[in-house]
């Protein structure tokens, strides 16, 4: 393990991925921004670093993630408009603190909460790692065929509101998954007599068509306006104060320390990710905090902090489901769990195995991430707002004109375009009469271990492979973290969906003014 | 065409006109054809070489079609009843936003669609050096009136991108585009020089 440690840091610390977190952290800034920006960048920084040295690769990708969550509060502060869905409650407070003056100290408290969040968040993915490193020994075949079966299906089963629909595209991308040649058959399957199908689906031309491209059309298509009018007295006071805000959430310690944890635990749970965790984080503090109840919505600084801790938090939570058992913690993890698979590493043994060193240089970019960008965001959040304002035709353009490369160079063919036309089709239509998208991402990356794994464990034990003990303990657990999955989830739908009709009277009550 | 949040979750019959219904029936017929695709070859590896031949290729299919086909047919149910719930969005992905502008909208959609197909047909008949500046710079001054100036640096970061990173570091092979192929060229970047590892 400590020789691990050091050589994750010794990797991670050269000139490679300093280079490379040099170059992605301006990009996460401004992509994290751009209206609807960070997916579709997600998607062009993967295709990418699939090129990469994976020591190189994954700290990148991971420092990227962290630095582009960090920018949310910005937009949620000083515009009103939620960066993500994970930052929809820090409006609730943070905006009515900028309509007061005091966007400054929001956005300090915000920062400081967040970076705070992030370092429990890596910390606590650490610290799973000996536990996890001892349980994954005793995995074989079937094991590891359930996890990637029931990681597919858990994902199905929470996609709220629609779970026949969840479990009906994730048959779906199992069977994407598996067109082509399978080497458990000898042969291909499925191809429709087309050439370029013999290799099966790539993932890159997959994930833009499924998620870039629709994404990119509701921002052109709804082209809700930004805010504009308060924008230079916004931008003037984002930078008073900040010190006093970073100071407020050392001051709210313990706060900070329970939101923090549940983002992890919530993080940590399949398919759940950061949205919930940050209301879950609200909520606690609302109920918990003395006078909260009544100072809430209007310009509480605890407001700020319990959902910015929490939701940064959840960066480590998400990491443990997705590295060690193959069960994406969020959507966004789909995708580091496509690229892991691109980069040819199967996430779970060898995540704690061989692979320990780079599980743990993922853990330092977390880290490193938090620490480098939380100084800059906050020295230039108000020239950085001025990205949250970029109107889509504008942005548009260039999202889609760097997504097309990308798309291309996955298989340096002319057919990755017509797979992106493809799948563009279909993530529009399924966006539009609410089919879950991630499912088949999930099911898509997870195909080809799901039928590895199965085909071991059928010709090792038969059908008698379900009565092994870990088997059945990993059915129950699984079955458990759905359950427990759904509930949150119901809770935080009513939270959420009340929060939007209080942002909207927010925006409501300012223009009338 | 919206999965926004309603608050109203009860079920309504609708026609078979609306968007809603027709949209699932595509998305229905999709997972039909896939689903149709893999049993036939299933069907055809059994019968070729025989279930214990064929077991390591076909298992995972047929459990995948076993599974989804109970959720395909509640689905179908709910298509062919027409009675549709407002369902709420979701925890991992969401509906389109819908604003206050339906007319407006459509023609942006049409407008989005259209300037993609462009685009990728641009790509396969001149190729990406040349089709990716011309389109950004034609949306930049249609859609979003950006300056002269703009576009020019815009356009610039992409050939760099192009020329600097996709050629000369990754040495990307391009597939020769239409127009270059009919007039007989050869395609410039595939002349351009690369990094030597």
């Amino acid at each position: 393990m400590l020789e691990a440690m050091l050589s994750g840091a010794q990797h991670l610390f050269s000139p490679g991925p300093m280079i490379g977190f040099a170059i992605m952290v301006p990009i996460a800034l401004i992509s994290g921004l751009m209206p609807g920006g960070g997916l579709p960048f997600l998607v062009v920084v993967l295709s990418f670093a699939t090129r990469l040295d994976p020591f190189i690769a994954l700290p990148v990708v991971i420092g990227y993630m962290a630095a582009n969550d960090l920018t949310e509060p910005i937009p949620s502060i000083l515009l009103g408009i939620p960066g993500a869905r994970s930052s929809q409650a820090t409006v609730l407070d943070g905006y009515p603190m900028a309509q007061q003056g005091r966007a400054g100290e929001a956005l300090g408290a915000a920062y400081m909460s967040s970076l705070i969040g992030g370092l429990v968040g890596a910390v606590a993915l650490f610290a799973v790692l000996p536990f996890a490193r001892e349980l994954l020994k005793n995995f074989g075949a079937p094991e590891f065929f359930l996890l990637s079966l029931l990681g597919i299906m858990s994902v199905g089963i929470i996609s709220s509101g629609a779970m026949v629909k969840g479990l009906l595209t994730a048959s779906l991308g199992l069977m994407i998954g598996m067109i082509g040649f399978t080497n458990t058959l000898g042969t291909t399957r499925a191809t429709f007599g087309i050439d370029y199908l013999w290799d099966g689906v790539s993932i890159e031309p997959v994930v833009i068509g499924l998620f870039a491209i629709p994404e990119i059309a509701d921002l052109v298509v709804s082209n809700l306006p930004v805010a504009k009018d308060r924008m230079q007295e916004m931008l003037k006071e984002g930078k008073k104060d900040t010190y006093k805000g970073m100071r407020a959430a050392l001051a709210h310690k313990w706060l900070v320390a329970r939101s923090a944890l549940i983002g992890v635990f919530i993080g940590a749970m399949p398919g759940l990710g950061p949205t919930p965790a940050h209301w879950i984080a609200y909520a606690q503090a609302r109920q918990t905090e003395k006078g909260a109840r009544e100072t809430f919505g209007t310009g509480d600084i605890r407001g700020v902090i319990a959902p910015e801790s929490s939701n940064n938090a959840t960066d480590g939570g998400v990491l443990m489901p997705t590295l060690l058992f193959s069960i994406p913690g969020s959507a966004p993890m789909a995708l580091v769990l496509a690229f892991l698979v691109l980069v040819g590493i199967q996430p779970g043994p060898q995540m704690v195995g061989e692979h320990l060193d780079l599980t743990m240089a993922m853990i330092y970019s977390i880290v490193l991430g938090n620490i480098i960008v939380v100084p800059i965001v906050l020295q230039f959040a108000p020239l950085l707002t001025k990205v949250a304002a970029v109107p889509p035709q504008a942005l548009a353009p260039v999202v889609i004109g760097v997504v097309t490369i990308a798309a291309y160079q996955a298989t340096n063919s002319l057919g990755g375009l017509v797979m992106v036309a493809a799948f563009a089709v279909l993530g529009t239509f399924m966006k539009a009469y609410g089919w879950p998208r991630p499912p088949i991402l999930i099911a898509i990356v997870l195909a080809a271990p799901l039928e590895k794994y199965m085909s071991i464990a059928l010709q090792t034990y038969g059908v008698k492979m379900v009565f092994q003990p870990a088997f059945l303990i990993i059915m129950v657990l699984v079955a458990l973290g759905v359950w427990l999955s759904l509930r949150v989830q119901k809770g935080t739908k009513a939270t959420e969906n009340a929060s939007e009709e209080v942002i909207d009277h927010l925006h409501d009550a300012e223009g009338g003014r | 065409m919206s999965t926004q949040p309603t608050g109203d979750n009860k079920e309504r019959n609708v026609s078979w006109f609306t968007p809603e219904i027709a949209g699932e029936v595509v998305l229905l017929l999709f997972v039909l054809i896939l689903m149709i695709a893999f049993a036939h070859d299933a069907y055809g590896l059994i019968s070729d070489r025989g279930y214990a031949r064929a077991e390591g290729g076909v298992v995972l299919p047929i459990l995948t079609i076993g599974f989804g086909l109970p959720f395909f047919i509640l689905r179908a149910r709910t298509v062919i009843t027409r009675k549709k719930r407002l369902e709420k969005g979701m925890i991992m992905d969401l509906g389109f936003r819908v604003g206050e502008d339906p007319a407006g909208e459509r023609r942006r959609a049409v407008n989005y669609v259209v300037s993609i197909a462009a685009l990728f047909a641009g790509i396969w008949l001149i190729g990406f050096h040349i089709a990716i500046p011309v389109w950004v710079t034609l949306l930049l001054r249609r859609n979003a009136n950006a300056s002269w100036l703009s576009i020019a640096i815009i356009c610039v970061i992409f050939l760099v991108f192009l020329f600097g990173v996709m050629d000369y570091i990754i040495d990307t092979p391009w597939d020769v585009p239409m127009l270059f192929n009919l007039v007989g060229l050869d395609y410039f970047p595939g002349e351009f020089p690369t990094r030597n590892f």
